[in-house]
């Protein structure tokens, strides 16, 4: 199910919300944690329930390991914690890694050692990437005698919570499970019900409105690489930049408001990251829960900082490949994690040699990085990442080509063209000039909510814009019933 | 304001600017679903005809005796020389599906029928409508009838703003009270087809998928017939006549098997073949829709029982339609066009020009993919976008010329021919022609200008990486 759809807003969401407070109003506290887990167990089989198995089966194997650890930090057992450490990271990944990677091996083998194995063609269980990453630190903190003696119930309302189950942000039990324990989390809180409908709206606003509008120019760019000249290149480029923002911090946003429903309150997963003066900066406010995840779960393991220089830039490059290799299984997702591995040794290099820049060139030179390097995040093959870049930085085209033949198709493929006429190149512009804007001088949405929770009294000016917003967005849906985040992929 | 208000306000604000959508369908309504209305129409826009006419059928109980069930192809025939009493329920796309669900509705409803006529289409094997029945009427269930009116009431309809942005007005209409009104127009503009003897008639493929629900589509004759028979009604079954090129575009072995299944179930009048119907232009429109004279040649055959296919004949049919498409010439219009394998038998003692399996034959190769020679068949691996060969040194002595086509693909994607009218023109995306691949073995045979070929064709074998299995890639000069 979508949170951009219908059947969320106005059945999904408003009957779980319901019945979950019903049922905690009448001390049935027990009963309101399961009927969360099973209402979240629908919302996850929505799509195809052909993968609700898999992640009960995850979720008892993990659970069962983590009782283990409990109970022999009790001594009331035999194994190595390491054996039984290694046989939980070991399930978690083969997990993740038969679903997501297999094909990706044995396309590579065949191509290596001209072999023809037949690949698998699997379907990649939606959310997989979350949850296995999730509980692989869960079994890590257990290992470490981090964790608490959590019964089932709560283990399971923390992996399956819908709002964050499909695309995060990837939570950490103990941010999550001592919220669903609290008393006071169980009664209806209209400051929560409030700042939760807020943030939502700004969330489905942003993805609705503003990344499907991005997204019509980037998916025809990168679909007709071939024939983009340097202009339509960088909009292409720009677009998805924009896109693959606002679409996936519309998300978190949504998740972050339709938790505050609950009472809930998720970690904010995005900073305004188009900020960002240097690419370290950019990590700590790009995708923050990932990010926390591959600085604890991957570089301090493997030794983090506290080795010698080399060791240090070999991890941070090892941390981010794997980071990019966790996004999907391709050598673009190989080549984009590179990419940024590289250049956080380059950041931290220049910084060990004391030498600083100007904020604006720096923001440019970062702000550019992102850009180029999305490239390779969203093309569909390496050759197809190279035609953007070569439209981008080709000097045999004209600059601003009159060709007819890219905006003249865009004009088709846009919602809008069926009931007005509009000129796709002006109409870019001024989307991606929007864009900038909001992503550069906007407060972003945790800032705002923020704000929003410390007022006692809310002008009545916010109250009439959210409402507009809202009801904008619920008409916009109408026009595009399905359209999918970005990050449902990874 | 405290927090409960702000609550209370977004939500009914935002109540109010989301009523615009369902409140501006409702008023301009352009297919005319929710006002229940049939005698009125917006200009350059379709009402709902099959809803709209079941709504007319089901407030005139006992008006008509025949009803002639048809997609819009039916709607070129001239039902009144069946019965005078006789409705034109024909509608866009219509299917069995579509036929099974709004005579059911009419049957349960009270609406008195002596005589149903069905005519089939080949598209009812692959075209799917029973995701889409929740948007037709069900009048037997309110709760049924909630999913029809939320598709109509919550959708961006683009009508419905054009309407509104100019002004559009409604006009009166008899398409549904009196669907006959087209026929005598449709008859002036069958002359003029008839004067344009050398049109070129590009294939009609509608969807086709290559995917099929032969099984379904039968199932539902046959719950047709049922329905029928409870109620005491003459079924009569037709196929309607194709034309020649979108005939040659399909899989004539699902066609066959569904008549051989849909035989089973009832006899039907068969004019779906290679006949003279199908290979003249001047009966065609375009590729998917006849003019009236075939309609009424349709009718009159029916009435005289011939073209009668049963169990007892369907072999001698099939065999019938099979030697149709064995005697019939490589027709030329000027014009790349696709045939299905079915076509193979005809290539026999044809001059091969080029083979891909067969290294004597030279051409130009770049560099996005390497070709393995195996045994039986030629392995493409492609690493890049853009694979693609330039057979620079074919030439074809003959009008026109064909190329075989077998290739094993794991993925959905597009094989493509670009051609040049001229040496020293460039390959451009307008002289291109896509051939679907869907997973699995792709066979078929593309008729080629042979113009094409001498200056230079380009075969681009797929728009995607992977591997592809080449069994076929061989061109025939053909007569």
């Amino acid at each position: 199910m979508l949170f951009n759809s219908y059947t969320f807003i106005f059945f999904f969401l408003p009957v779980t919300f319901v019945i979950y407070f019903y049922l905690n109003k009448k001390r049935l506290t027990e009963a309101s944690k399961a009927f969360l887990v099973l209402s979240s167990l629908f919302f996850y089989s929505w799509w195809n329930i052909v993968y609700l198995p898999l992640i009960l089966i995850s979720i008892l194997f993990n659970y069962s390991l983590g009782r283990e650890f409990s109970k022999h930090s009790q001594k009331k057992r035999n194994y190595s914690p390491k054996v039984l450490l290694s046989i939980g990271i070991v399930f978690n990944l083969a997990l993740l890694g038969y679903f997501k990677y297999a094909d990706f091996f044995i396309e590579n083998f065949n191509f290596i050692s001209t072999s023809e194995v037949s690949l698998l063609h699997l379907a990649l269980p939606l959310a997989i990437s979350f949850y296995t990453f999730q509980q692989i630190a869960y079994l890590v903190d257990s290992y470490r005698g981090e964790t608490h003696e959590y019964d089932f119930l709560n283990y399971t309302v923390f992996v399956t919570f819908f709002p964050q189950l499909i695309a995060g942000p990837i939570v950490h039990h103990s941010e999550m499970m001592p919220q669903f324990a609290q008393l006071k989390n169980k009664v209806l809180q209209y400051h929560n019900i409030a700042a939760g409908i807020f943030i939502f709206v700004i969330g489905l606003f942003k993805k609705v409105v503003i990344a499907d509008s991005f997204a019509i120019w980037a998916t025809q760019g990168f679909d007709f690489e071939r024939s983009l000249t340097m202009l339509e290149g960088w909009m292409t480029s720009f677009s998805y930049t924009f896109q693959l923002y606002f679409d996936f911090s519309g998300y978190t946003d949504m998740a972050i408001g339709a938790a505050l429903l609950f009472n809930i309150r998720l970690p904010i997963n995005f900073d305004s990251p188009y900020k960002a003066t240097d690419i370290q900066d950019f990590w700590r406010r790009w995708h923050i829960t990932l990010s926390r995840f591959l600085k604890e779960y991957i570089y301090i393991p493997l030794g983090g900082n506290r080795k010698s220089e080399i060791q240090t830039y070999s991890n941070l490059f090892i941390t981010f490949l794997l980071g990019g290799i966790w996004h999907g299984a391709g050598w673009t997702f190989v080549v984009w994690g590179a990419l940024h591995g590289l250049a956080l040794v380059i950041h931290r290099a220049w910084k060990k040699l004391g030498l600083h820049m100007p904020t604006l060139l720096a923001w440019f030179i970062t702000f550019n990085f992102i850009n180029i390097a999305w490239v390779f995040f969203r093309a569909t093959s390496f050759d197809s990442a190279i035609k953007v870049l070569h439209a981008m930085f080709s000097m045999d085209g004209d600059l601003f080509s009159k060709s007819k033949q890219f905006p003249h198709m865009l004009h088709y493929t846009h919602p809008l063209s069926e009931y007005v006429s509009i000129n796709m190149v002006n109409y870019m512009f001024i989307l991606l000039l929007i864009g900038f804007v909001l992503s550069l001088y906007a407060k972003n949405a945790h800032i705002l909510r923020d704000r929003f929770m410390q007022m006692k009294q809310i002008p009545f000016f916010w109250a009439i814009a959210i409402g507009i917003l809202f009801g904008i967005s619920l008409i916009v849906i109408a026009s595009n019933p399905s359209s999918e985040f970005l990050y449902f992929n990874f | 304001m405290n927090k409960k208000s702000f609550i209370f306000i977004v939500l009914g604000i935002a109540f109010l600017v989301f009523s615009i959508l369902p409140i501006s369908n409702y008023i301009t309504d352009p297919s005319r679903i929710l006002h229940h209305d049939y005698k009125m129409r917006y200009l350059k826009f379709h009402p709902h005809k099959l809803f709209l006419k079941v709504e007319y059928l089901l407030d005139n109980k006992e008006k008509y005796d025949t009803l002639v069930y048809g997609s819009s192809r039916g709607g070129f025939i001239d039902v009144s020389r069946i019965s005078k009493g006789a409705y034109n329920m024909s509608h866009g796309f219509g299917t069995v599906t579509t036929y099974l669900h709004s005579l059911k509705v009419l049957l349960e409803n009270g609406v008195k029928v002596e005589n149903v006529w069905i005519g089939i289409n080949d598209f009812d094997i692959w075209k799917d409508h029973t995701d889409n029945l929740h948007r037709l009427i069900n009048k037997n269930s309110i709760i049924g009838n909630a999913p029809m009116y939320s598709y109509w009431l919550f959708r961006l309809i683009p009508e419905s703003i054009k309407i509104l942005t100019e002004k559009r007005e409604l006009i009166e209409t008899q398409e549904v009270t009196y669907p006959m009104e087209r026929i005598p127009r449709a008859r002036k503009q069958e002359h003029i087809v008839k004067k344009q003897s050398k049109r070129q008639i590009p294939a009609a493929t509608l969807g086709y998928t290559g995917k099929f629900r032969v099984k379904e589509a039968v199932e539902e004759v046959a719950q047709i017939k049922k329905l029928c028979e409870a109620y005491h009604i003459n079924l009569t079954v037709f196929m309607y006549p194709i034309y020649y090129k979108t005939y040659l575009s399909y899989d004539q072995e699902k066609i066959e098997k569904f008549k051989r299944e849909l035989v089973k179930v009832t006899g039907f009048y068969d004019f779906y073949d290679l006949g003279d119907i199908s290979l003249d232009q001047k009966n065609w429109f375009e590729g998917s829709h006849f003019i009236p004279s075939i309609g009424d040649y349709m009718i009159k055959s029916i009435q005289d029982n011939k073209y009668f296919v049963t169990t007892k004949n369907i072999d001698k049919r099939i065999e019938e339609t099979r030697l149709l498409v064995k005697n019939m010439p490589f027709l030329e219009d000027g014009g790349i066009y696709t045939l299905d394998k079915h076509t193979d038998a005809k290539l026999e003692n044809k001059k091969i020009i080029f083979d891909i399996k067969d290294q004597k034959f030279t051409f130009i190769k770049n560099e996005d993919f390497n070709l393995k020679y195996k045994r039986s068949y030629v392995e493409a691996v492609v690493t890049r976008n853009d694979p693609l060969i330039i057979l620079n040194k074919t030439k074809s002595s003959t009008k026109q010329s064909l190329l075989s086509l077998s290739i094993a693909s794991t993925q959905e994607t597009f094989f493509q021919l670009y051609y040049k009218e001229s040496e020293s023109a460039q390959y451009s995306e307008a002289s291109r022609y896509n051939i679907l691949l869907t997973k699995g073995i792709n066979h078929m045979n593309i008729i080629i200008p042979s113009r094409y070929i001498n200056q230079g064709l380009r075969v681009d074998i797929a728009r995607k990486l992977g591997v592809y299995k080449i069994e076929q890639l061989r061109l025939y000069e053909i007569d």
